[in-house]
């Protein structure tokens, strides 16, 4: 094959040196397209170490005056920020992994199972991502100051695995079983395995670009909820990033900049690094969906 | 034993009990940082002097407290006594979800209504009734910058006002002559922010004899006076270029701004300011000298289940005694506190003096911005509309008519 694709080529041109300056041309329109990204991010980034002054007085400068971390110490002893940031944490190891065990039964369940009212069922669950959650703020509030659960974490860990995050991973997760052959079932039954061990042992493992996807779906929605923290905690202790952020201001409700933006770079740090760990999954795991799906 | 001494047994005991009992107040505000911890060594002292009364503090962002709280009132979830910011008076007052004081406060010598000028009690005030307490009186003052004074060989605006001198044509030829002669914006009188254009423009357009609303809540933005403020900030903005123009962000802080209006809050703001600054009064427009007060005030909500202890909160949070130790972070709205010397030399960065002549000496002719329940709608049309204000060349009367126009609509 190599040797075919290099007869085609002008005498001494390899094909990666044919391809270079289109390469080149590529590279420049992406580095055009990643500006409007990447600048917001650069700037909070720069702004992070400045003052409050400095920020709006020349955006991108950052000099050596600027470099100053008093607005990140300044995050953790003035505001209880080290304890919202350890409840995210907390509450996102929660989410996800149940999130992936409930989604992966849930649609292997909708996928494989026959059982009457599956159509119905699954159709309900889509709802869940349908309705507005402003719509289901009232009714939901009162289930859980009637369950006594208001102002703790649990409404935030629930309304996560079960509203909207949850109903669209079991949406991922059902068209993806539709799509491995079902001769793997039958292989497995023929060779002892009931209904768990085939999803446990066949399916299951053939199911990481879907899983993937899921988790990181639902990582990015538990580190930014923001709603139901709101509705939910009254106590500063117990509150979120996404709430946190919001703390730093003066009692009229002007933002202190310096802090929000220190704070909001501390935010952003996990999410992307965890985004450049795991970026070829991702999209390796977006690609497969849309492919199979 | 027979039945009525049963039952009076009975009675006495689930009295006793009731006696005995907790009362648990919910406390709702947006403080943060060191306004936080005051109000919970508040709420500490309180239940020091009433041990059968314990205070929980709520917290909630600024940025979506009213929000909250229409949802925990709708769950009959609603808190005791809370905050309540100026923007969501109209709406929590129209719908019956704050508790007229009035028959509380009116009568109690001690607690002092009359110690709370009436301005400060416009925006709480229904005909007799009144819904809240200000506990936030922010007056919008002038901040400047004295080292970009000094460069350019401009009057103090302080000096020019115990003159006699300190109007909008001093205000405009000070700003055009720090642009020329330092390069620096000479004055910024709106917010980064494009939604609050209101807190700065609003007191430009009341001097010259303008307003959004006439007394009848009739759009009053293509009135004379409102057109003669608008064509004043558009020629600061194109014609001397010593104005920012929309969309340009230097701010105050930067160093970069002669002159900015804001409430006396944004002080906190300016704790790193790499430059000497002062505060002053506004400048005196045809109209008079009008600063706008940014309020925010104590509630007590109505679906509240210890109503008699959540007035008594109140009370001990409004009290003269208490508006002192918040004065730190808060302009008091009382008389009493806000000429004392105690309030007038409470914050190190702005002298007495300068407090007592910017905010002291202002609220006779302050103005609450008082608004409809579809304000946020109304805001939004004006937010939109002062693109095609502040235009360079701009024929403003046809856009400001057509302006009102919408804002009738709504």
């Amino acid at each position: 094959m190599k040797s075919e694709a290099a007869a085609l080529l002008p005498r001494g041109q390899t094909p990666a040196r044919r391809g270079r300056p289109w390469a080149l041309l590529l590279y420049l329109t992406l580095a055009v397209v990643c500006l409007p990204f990447l600048l917001p991010m650069l700037w909070m980034l720069a702004s992070s170490f400045k003052t409050s002054g400095a920020i709006f007085g020349n955006p991108f400068s950052l000099g050596a005056a600027d470099l100053r971390l008093a607005n990140f110490t300044e995050v953790f002893t003035r505001y209880p920020f080290a304890r919202q940031y350890l409840n995210s944490l907390y509450i996102l190891l929660i989410t996800v992994p149940v999130t992936l065990l409930l989604s992966s039964l849930a649609g292997y369940g909708f996928a494989r199972l026959r059982f009457p009212g599956r159509e119905f069922a699954f159709l309900l669950t889509l709802t869940a991502m349908m309705v507005p959650s402003e719509l289901t703020a009232v009714p939901q509030f009162l289930i859980f100051k009637t369950l006594g659960l208001t102002n703790t974490h649990v409404p935030v860990i629930v309304l996560q695995v079960f509203s909207a995050t949850g109903a669209l991973a079991v949406f991922l997760m059902r068209q993806h079983f539709i799509t491995l052959p079902r001769e793997l079932d039958e292989a497995g039954r023929m060779d002892g395995l009931g209904y768990w061990g085939v999803f446990w042992y066949l399916l299951l493992p053939l199911s990481r670009p879907a899983l993937a996807t899921v988790a990181i779906f639902a990582l990015l929605n538990s580190w930014n909820d923001y709603f139901n923290p709101l509705i939910y905690l009254n106590d500063e202790a117990l509150m979120t990033l996404p709430l946190a952020l919001q703390r730093f201001t003066d009692p009229l409700g002007g933002v202190f900049w310096n802090l929000t933006l220190a704070a909001g770079v501390l935010v952003a740090l996990p999410v992307l690094a965890a985004f450049l760990l795991a970026q070829k999954q991702f999209i390796e795991s977006l690609a497969a969906s849309g492919t199979k799906g | 034993m027979k039945l009525p001494g049963m039952l009076l047994c009975l009675t006495t005991l689930l009295a006793c009990t009731a006696g005995a009992q907790k009362v648990n107040l919910r406390f709702s505000t947006w403080a943060g940082g060191d306004g936080l911890a005051l109000l919970q060594q508040l709420s500490r002292d309180y239940s020091a002097q009433n041990p059968e009364v314990q205070i929980s503090v709520e917290v909630t962002p600024f940025a979506d407290y009213g929000r909250k709280l229409a949802i925990q009132v709708a769950s009959g979830d609603a808190p005791d006594v809370g905050w309540l910011a100026e923007r969501d008076v109209p709406t929590f007052v129209s719908s019956g979800a704050v508790l007229n004081l009035s028959p509380a406060l009116g009568k109690d010598k001690t607690f002092n209504l009359g110690d709370f000028p009436l301005s400060t009690l416009s925006l709480w005030t229904r005909g007799q009734a009144v819904y809240g307490v200000p506990f936030s009186n922010s007056p919008l003052v002038l901040f400047y910058n004295k080292d970009l004074f000094q460069k350019s060989g401009v009057k103090d605006p302080l000096l020019q006002y115990s003159q006699a001198r300190w109007d909008y044509p001093s205000f405009q030829a000070a700003s055009k002559v720090i642009k020329d002669k330092t390069g620096a914006f000479g004055a910024r009188v709106m917010r980064l922010d494009p939604k609050a254009w209101a807190g700065g423009l609003l007191a430009v357009i009341w001097s010259q004899g303008g307003g959004i609303y006439d007394n009848a809540m009739k759009c009053q933005l293509n009135s004379p006076g409102s057109v003669s403020a608008f064509q004043l900030v558009s020629t600061m903005m194109f014609k001397d270029a010593s104005m920012p123009r929309p969309g340009d962000q230097t701010d105050f802080a930067s160093g970069r701004v002669g002159m900015y209006f804001d409430n006396l809050s944004y002080s906190a703001q300016l704790r790193d300011a790499a430059f000497k600054w002062g505060v002053a009064p506004l400048p005196k427009g045809t109209a008079g000298r009008v600063t706008q007060l940014g309020q925010a005030g104590y509630v007590v909500f109505s679906k509240s289940r210890n109503q008699a202890e959540a007035l008594k909160f109140l009370k001990f949070l409004g009290s003269a005694q208490t508006m002192a130790r918040t004065a730190r972070f808060f302009p008091p709205p009382r008389v009493s506190v806000l000429k004392s010397p105690a309030y007038l030399g409470s914050n190190p960065a702005i002298p007495a003096s300068s407090l007592k002549t910017a905010v002291a000496g202002q609220l006779s002719s302050a103005r609450v911005l008082l608004t409809g329940t579809n304000w946020l709608r109304v805001n939004d049309a004006i937010t939109s509309g002062l693109d095609r204000v502040f235009q360079p060349n701009a024929d403003l009367q046809p856009v400001l008519d057509d302006l009102c126009k919408q804002i009738g609509d709504l």
